[in-house]
Parts: structure tokens; sequence; C-alpha cells
């Protein structure tokens, strides 16, 4: 196991747990304290958890800040391995949008080695890239919408006005053969169509749970985007519509 | 005034995929008809349902105006009617006379009793072998002969029966140049005896020299026929290829890394030629070649099956001058064969113990295997790869599909860093098939590398970095992924040479 995969499942842990213990966290990972305790460090730093003697608890701020985003959330892994796959369709120096969800906030977190440009309207992906200095951040601004983080509304449109994007990564919440992509608002809906405009290719990333469920509103048709990234569980009914069609359907698989 | 043999609106699925689309086909005697098409383009299957060997779903066959109904090989036989398959399907220990004898021996009766009359069988052997000039012992065994004259004893085999219609499905493919020259001339032979022939090839000079009159046939429908006298190379190719198909594989381009596989110089047993080419992680290098192009030869001597070799295989720097498939093992390089072929996994077998075969020790206690290990590293994989199977099912009860993922699983579990895959995708459903493509990305991104030998032209180009095109066991071609089009790999794969 890596190192960052290790840092992750940490997390993962101490997530669930809200505090965690270096012996019993060398014993899982078969590594030894002192790497445990690095390990720690590193997430320290990163405003994750607190050290303690013996271990470590989850940060306060980080609980506040995490607390919308994964409260229940049991597909994490799933959309952690949807942001790997994302971030390697990357290039250094393009420019890139990130539209709001926690998938898309995991493909922000995968990109931090790269030198880019993000358009996002979501605050937290705005705030997770806060410090790393490949990556110039922009957030569009906008009306939030209440208890999320996503910015919608003229102001956002108003920001993607005279800009152009390499590569838009949007997720969606609803997949189906009837409704097709379907999002949880209409101004979500106005803003990524928008988003779609400005750029050269737009990429649906949307875990497996997505599939066979509908939304709110219809963002548009299956054939709407030319790539989709999500994961080996996907109905075998849309891997074979989307191979038809002429469309890429990227799956994550785990291998160590 | 029709044809001689017209066949009418053939049609054939095989599970729901059309592979022939209302074709109408017909040949003339002492005509030669060259059929071509792309691999998987439908020609054998064609042919197959003349000889006898699959029924058509729909249509009709006309023998000299009349409807004839083929229902069997033994038919198609009786009504004049021969194939010649590509691979050869003589007893290697028999003799050449009991080849071509076989099931139908001359009979003598001699009173009440009946003996096969070897002194007749001999005669009409020699006759035809001094017909088509050939030095062959009528009593040698067929495994003495060399391929060459073993097709020759298919030849006269095939005639031996009577035959008014000749199939002969990609005769010159394990035949060397002076040997091609002599069939090419037996063929003349034939056709001036009056026998339609029909001439399966992808080697269009070959086509070029031989034939009055070519078909093309693309995925499964009838493009063109016409005189050979009013097409060039470059037409066929075309006709071939048809149009571009839209890009729809899920190519991730991760960026390269060290080299770590080489092939320098390498040369096999006449069967493949001055060999190069290196891989680097993250890659995936396409190699296609029409059949007979020698890249299966490659795959089974880059991972010790066949060989000795010259030149040198060079694993993350380490020098080879001999392989064996437990080196290639250790050294993390496997071929995945996939289903379809009855190499690479045991049918007969349970799906854990065919995943864990590769890595016995990994699941052992003190020298015996371990059950609850076996099943859960079987479990782990089964898991994994999203393979819809019970660890306990037996594998020849699965699907295509399920098969391929089982023998991807099964060299996961040896922690394979170099890949060999052979036809990833061949015969298996589309979902399956998204699963393999991404399945490869993924081993990608854990730092391996592949090498994909592939006949589907739309998947080379679309999942590999790199292509490399084989003829008659050379590289005639290498392109990268963005020069690479259908026309022109096809051009370099039927023989064409670069413009120097």
């Amino acid at each position: 196991m890596f190192a960052i995969e290790r840092q992750n499942k940490i997390k993962e842990k101490l997530f669930r747990e809200k505090r965690i213990d270096v012996v019993e966290l060398s014993e899982l990972f078969s590594v030894t304290e002192v790497t445990i305790r690095r390990d720690l460090d590193k997430l320290e730093q990163e405003g994750f958890l607190i050290k303690t003697y013996g271990g470590a608890v989850l940060s306060n701020a980080f609980v506040a800040k995490a607390f919308n985003f994964e409260p229940c959330d049991n597909s994490f892994d799933e959309k952690r391995l949807i942001g790997k796959i994302a971030s390697q369709m990357l290039d250094n120096g393009e420019a890139i949008f990130l539209g709001s969800g926690s998938t898309c906030l995991e493909i922000a977190r995968n990109i931090k080695d790269k030198k880019l440009t993000v358009v996002t309207n979501d605050l937290f992906i705005g705030y997770e890239l806060r410090n790393i200095t490949g990556i110039k951040v922009i957030v569009t601004g906008g009306d939030l919408i209440q208890a999320t983080s996503t910015l919608v509304g003229a102001f956002t449109l108003q920001a993607l006005n005279g800009i152009y994007i390499n590569k838009a990564f949007i997720e969606v919440k609803g997949i189906n053969f009837d409704s097709c992509y379907t999002v949880d608002s209409h101004d979500e809906a106005i803003v990524l169509l928008e988003v779609k405009k400005k750029s050269n290719e737009l990429i649906i990333v949307a875990d497996y749970t997505k599939f066979d469920r509908t939304a709110f509103v219809r963002l548009g048709d299956l054939t709407l985007a030319k790539k989709v990234i999500s994961n080996k569980q996907v109905p075998s009914e849309y891997k074979k519509y989307f191979f038809e069609h002429a469309i890429k359907l990227y799956t994550t698989f785990e291998f160590e | 005034m029709g044809s001689f043999l017209e066949m009418k609106k053939i049609t054939k699925l095989f599970n729901e995929n059309v592979v022939l689309k209302n074709v109408d086909f017909c040949a003339d005697r002492s005509q030669v008809k060259a059929l071509v098409g792309e691999n998987g383009a439908g020609k054998t299957t064609l042919m197959k349902i003349l000889a006898g060997l699959y029924k058509p779903d729909s249509g009709q066959i006309f023998i000299n105006g009349k409807q004839a109904v083929i229902n069997n090989p033994k038919q198609a036989q009786e009504m004049g009617i021969s194939m010649i398959y590509q691979e050869l399907r003589l007893f290697p220990d028999l003799n050449v006379v009991e080849n071509i004898f076989i099931r139908r021996e001359p009979i003598k009766n001699w009173s009440f009793v009946s003996f096969i009359d070897w002194n007749k069988a001999h005669k009409e052997t020699q006759k035809l072998l001094d017909y088509f000039e050939l030095n062959i012992n009528p009593r040698r065994l067929v495994k003495t002969l060399s391929t060459g004259e073993q097709k020759f004893v298919e030849i006269i085999k095939a005639l031996s029966q009577n035959a008014n219609i000749l199939i002969m499905d990609e005769p010159t493919s394990a035949l060397t140049e002076k040997e091609t020259d002599k069939l090419f001339k037996a063929v003349t032979d034939i056709k001036n005896l009056g026998v339609a022939v029909v001439y399966i090839s992808h080697r269009l000079e070959e086509v070029k020299r031989i034939a009055d009159v070519v078909t093309v046939i693309r995925d499964g429908e009838l493009i063109n026929s016409s005189d050979i006298s009013e097409i060039d190379i470059n037409k066929l190719v075309m006709a071939m290829a048809g149009k571009e198909i839209e890009d729809r594989y899920p190519k991730l381009k991760l960026k390269l890394g060290k080299e770590q596989f080489c092939v320098k110089q390498l040369s096999f047993a006449g069967r493949l030629k001055d060999i190069n080419f290196n891989l680097r992680r993250g890659e995936i290098i396409g190699i296609t070649g029409l059949s007979g192009s020698g890249r299966r030869t490659l795959a089974k001597v880059l991972c010790g099956l066949e060989g000795p070799f010259e030149g040198q295989i060079v694993i993350n720097g380490k020098i080879f001058n001999s392989m064996n498939t437990h080196l290639a093992k250790l050294n993390g390089l496997c071929y995945v064969i996939g289903a379809g072929f009855d190499e690479g996994l045991i049918s007969s077998m349970k799906t854990d113990e065919n995943i864990t075969l590769t890595n016995l020790k990994r699941i052992s206690k003190m020298g015996f295997i371990d059950n609850t290990l076996e099943s859960e590293a079987a479990r782990d994989l089964i898991d994994r790869l999203e393979i819809a199977a019970e660890k306990d099912e037996i594998v020849a009860n699965l699907s295509g599909g399920k098969q391929k993922k089982i023998s991807f699983a099964k060299w996961l579990f040896t922690n394979a860093k170099i890949l060999i895959i052979e036809e990833p995708t061949a015969g298996i459903d589309i979902s399956s098939k998204v699963d393999i493509y991404n399945i490869i990305n993924e081993l990608l991104m854990s730092g391996a590398s592949v090498i994909m030998i592939s006949s589907d032209l739309s998947e080379v180009v679309g999942m590999s970095d790199k292509i490399i095109v084989m003829f008659n066991g050379e590289i005639t071609g290498v392109f990268n992924k963005s020069e690479a089009t259908h026309e022109n790999i096809l051009y370099y794969a039927s023989g064409g040479k670069k413009p120097s």
C-alpha cells in the first residue's frame, strides 16, 4: 500500500471513529509506529486531526466542514477512485471546471500535483485547493443553495461569461434511460448547461448509486457528454448503451 | 443465365451477433474468385456455410441452377464442394494415401469378403501427385512432410473427391515463397480442369496474381465485386476498411514511465524476423496483423511457450537470451489468453481453483493448499473484478465474458507487471468488453504495462498508445495513436511496403 492510500484509510477510520490509536494502526497496516506517526504529522498539517498522546482525534474544525458533504456516505471509496481516474485525464496547463458535489471534490483532492486553472461553483472545492501552489482557483460566486456548498444564479453565470474551459467535470444525481441525466435543482441545471457551452469537453462523473435513479430536474440526454466516469458496478445495460453510442465509459476497479 | 454457384441472401447469426447480412455470392467454373476482407468480416463463415459446417439462418444456395440443401459436410462433399481449411486437417500418423482416401477407400470384393484396394488407391494418388509434379512418396507419414507438402496433400484429397467447387482458406499462410509459386501453378491447373475456385486471402498481392474476380466483404456485408484487372490494391484496402467508426474506447492517456520491457532483434525459426520494440510503464502497445502474420507466435515466444529464439528480451533491464514460462512468471511477465482458445483456463475446474493456480505458494501452508485461503483469495478477486460468478462454479459453464475476467484474475493473483493480452475482448458481450478495457486501465495505473495482441482494429486503435503492424513474421509498420487509421494499418498488414 502506498503512503497516500494508507493516509486515506486513516482518514476514513478517523472519520468513523473520531479517535485513533497509533499501535492499533501500525498493526492494522503492518507498518512501524514511526511510519504511522509520520502519517499523522502530515494529516495534522492538513488540518484533519489533532495529535494526542498515543493517537489522534478528529479536528473539530474539520468536523464542521466535513459534516455537510459526507454525513452518511457509504460510497466514499467509489468516489475516491473516480477522482483518481479523472485526474489522469488532465494535462498541465489546462483550464478545468469542477462542478459541485462530493465526487468533484475527490477530483480536486487528486489533482494537487498538477498545474491547472480550476474554475468551480463549489465552496468546498475552492477551500480544498486553497494551499496548492500549482493551481489557480477561481470560485464563481453566486447564490449559495442553502445547506450545501453549491453556488448558482445570475452571478455564477456572469462569472462564466467570457471564459473557456478545456475539460469540465460535472456531477449528476440521477442517470436513467427514461429521465436521462438529472440534477437536484433547476438553478444547477442552468449553470451546468452554460458550462457545457464554454467547454471543449464535458465529462460526467457519478458513482454507481446514481444509476437507475432520477433526481428533480432533467439536465439532458444520455448522449450529453462523450465521456462518463463511474464504477465497476454500473448496470450492464448502461455499459452496453454507452459503448454502442460511442460514449467512453470509464469505470473504476480497485487493485492493490 | 446464372452462375454455377449462387448463394442468395445468406444471413447468419452467432448469439444474436449478425455475422452475415443478406450476402449474395456467386462463383463460376474455370474461374478463381477471391474473397477478401478484414479479420472477422465473415469470409470464412460464408464459406463454412457452403461447406456444410454451419447452417445459415436464412438464404438459399443454388448449384448449377438447382437449389441445394446442405446440412452437413458430407452432403457438401457429395455435391462436389471441398474446402481446404486454414489449419491443417490431416491425420499426422497416417500416410499420404491413407489420408487421401480416408472413409472412402476403394473396395475390392473377393467372393463374399471385401478388402481395401490399396493398389488402386496408390495408383490414383500417384497419378495426382504426378499431375502436380510433386515429388512425394505416397507411403510417407504425413507428419514427416513439410507444411507446404501437407497443404498439397489436402488439395489432392479435395480433388480426388471430384470437387467442382474448391474453397481455399488462406492457403499460403504457412508456405514458403517457392511452395506458394507451386501452389499457384496448381490452382491455375485446377481452374483449367473446370473447377470453380474460391480463394480466401488477406494477402492482396497474391490475390492480384491469382484471382480473376475479387469480392470484398466487410462487417458481414458484401461491398463490391469486380474484375481483378479493374481494381488496384489501394482501392481494395479502402473497400475493406470502410469508414472510420467513432472512437468509443475508454482510453486513459497515462504519463509513461521508464522502459519495462524491450525486444531486440528477435527472430524465431523463420517465423519471426528481426522484431524490435520497447514498452514503457503505463503503456499499451497494440500488435495487430492478419492471420498468419506471426502476432500469436510472437506472444508465445515472448512468454517462453515457444523457443529458442535469436536476439534478446529485456525485462526491467535484465537481459534474457532464452525464455521459459517459469522465468517469465518470475519476472512479472504473463500471457493472458482468453476464452475461445483451449489454453488459459482449465475449464473443468472451479473458478477459485483456476484463479489461484498461478500462485499456489500464496495459498499454501507447509506445502499443502489451504482451502480457506484459496477461497478467500478467489472471493477477493471475484469481487474486485465484478465477476458475476460463484467461486465454486465450474469455469466451463460460465459465459465468455466471465471466463475472460477470470483469466485476468488469475494473473492479477501473481502480481504480473507486464501483461501480454491476446484478443482481450473477442467473442464476449459488450458490457464485459467495457469492463475489460477499464480493468486494463486500472492495471496500467497500478504500474503495469500491456502488449495487446488483437485482430480487432477499432480496439487496437482505440486503446493502444503505439500500434505495431505485422506481416509474415515481420514488423511492417509502427504508428502512434494519432496517426493510426484502419486504412493505413490494413495497408501494411496486407503486405504493403513503406514508400521509400
